[in-house]
């Protein structure tokens, strides 16, 4: 013992180093779920705080633009409404004279990006809702932009987004004008890559890629990509498709959660968009 | 006093890096802040306290990636040690020779924590060492450099924050 105690004393450095690394090869040797678990309480303790604040600050900044820019948005927004609401009855008067099956629009939770994966391979985003909000893992999620990934993890409060810009999170995707299914394949940043395409098959420059809703996860239709570049690959079997994301996914600070589908005429947005209109005008009305 | 400015500090670089490294990074490389504050942290003040900060941010990291939950804490453990060993025989006060220290000390965190985190598959790592890792190392002695510059001319009240003695 006293022998222990002279080593120590004159290996102080090396025993310290010796106790971090078996330290650190305990904790990657733990089970999974107890590893998950450390990491939620530790993340909800210090992580979560420090990353509302910066959140903030760059809320702060970011206000006086967003404001702006969604102004616009708004208003070029509710002139499409307008038109939208006339498709939509004549769509319908179609549909019953069709005998087509009742159409669906979508239950979307927004929720604000808290935490990132420090990491530099960038997979995970922390957002502020959990399963208290209705959230489930496997849910989609989306921004302004397009696809942004699926919930991974989800915890009272929060939930882990793992986005599609990372490795091992392929999407089925279709050409919107050529119905030509692939694979979407993350590349780098926001570029991606349609693999599984034959070099006889119609994909060009500028085609929209859009889930196919093959996976089950992600409801068929929605923007992920546009295609930069379509040429035949080396082997002239298959064609190379360069593609790229409009979601900027290092600077998400919203993103949108879809829970649920409902029909289209119960959707909530119409409801939304109608009391926020009424809200508007009594404001402005003197 | 000086463990609360050294909190600040590692707030600062914290947020450097959840807010600036994603923003300037070109694809996979991108600088590495918290591997530099391990590395100034342990130049000024030695091989045990290198460790302890490098395993302490280390693990803070990785609680970001459950996955390889230690992954981190292991890889800036040993960097904290091996740095603050190499800045007890002599503090490079060359920007050349900062700025190879900082590139080596980033290779060498990264060769590690690539080729555990893809283990068994020695190639995959290999090849992210040479497309990311490499690339990652020279971007973040780049911000190295520029850090201790910075750190140069506000003069001995920053340098204070990591604990320079003498």
């Amino acid at each position: 013992m006293q022998l222990v105690e002279t080593v120590i004393r004159k290996h102080r450095d090396k025993t310290v180093l010796a106790v971090l690394i078996s330290a650190s090869i305990a904790l990657l040797a733990l089970p999974r779920a107890t590893r998950l678990d450390v990491a939620s309480r530790a993340l909800g303790a210090i992580y979560l705080p420090i990353e509302k604040w910066t959140a903030f600050a760059e809320g702060v900044v970011a206000m006086r633009d967003e404001n702006l820019r969604l102004k616009r948005m708004v208003a070029t927004l509710m002139l499409e409404r307008e038109h939208l609401l006339q498709y939509r009855d004549e769509r319908e008067r179609l549909r019953r004279l069709a005998d087509f099956k009742e159409g669906q629009s979508y239950q979307l939770v927004p929720a604000e990006v808290v935490g990132r994966n420090l990491d530099r391979l960038q997979t995970v985003l922390v957002i502020d809702k959990g399963s208290d909000d209705g959230l489930a893992e496997r849910m989609p999620v989306f921004s302004y932009q397009g696809l942004v990934g699926r919930l991974d993890r989800v915890f009272s409060g929060t939930s882990w987004v793992r986005v599609i810009a990372s490795r091992n999170s392929p999407v089925s995707c279709v050409d919107r004008r050529s119905r030509v299914v692939g694979v979407l394949e993350w590349r780098q940043r926001n570029v991606f890559e349609l693999t599984g395409v034959n070099s006889v098959e119609d994909v060009q420059p500028g085609d929209t890629l859009v889930t196919s809703g093959f996976g089950g996860v992600v409801p068929k239709g929605f923007p992920v990509a546009v295609v930069t570049r379509a040429a035949p690959d080396d082997d002239g079997l298959s064609l190379r498709v360069d593609a790229r994301s409009p979601v900027k996914f290092a600077s998400l600070e919203e993103v949108f959660v879809m829970t649920e589908r409902v029909p289209w005429d119960r959707s909530i947005f119409y409801e939304e968009a109608d009391t926020l209109l009424m809200r508007e005008i009594l404001e402005v009305a003197p | 006093m000086r463990n609360f400015y050294l909190l600040l500090a590692l707030l600062v670089f914290l947020v450097l890096q959840a807010v600036l490294a994603p923003r300037i990074a070109l694809g996979s490389i991108a600088p590495d802040f918290l591997l530099l504050v391990v590395v100034f942290f342990a130049l000024y003040r030695g091989s045990v306290r290198g460790a302890l900060l490098g395993f302490a941010v280390g693990l803070l990291q990785d609680l970001g990636n459950p996955d390889h939950l230690g992954l981190n804490a292991l890889t800036k453990s040993l960097l904290g040690y091996f740095v603050g060993d190499a800045g007890t025989k002599t503090f490079p006060e060359s920007v050349t020779i900062l700025f190879g220290l900082f590139a080596v000390s980033a290779l060498g965190h990264d060769v590690i924590y690539l080729t555990i985190f893809h283990w068994p598959r020695v190639g995959s790592a290999f090849v992210t060492v040479v497309t990311a890792a490499i690339p990652s190392a020279v971007y973040t002695a780049l911000f190295g450099v520029l850090v201790d510059r910075v750190f140069a001319l506000a003069g001995a009240k920053v340098v204070g924050v990591f604990g320079k003695e003498g």
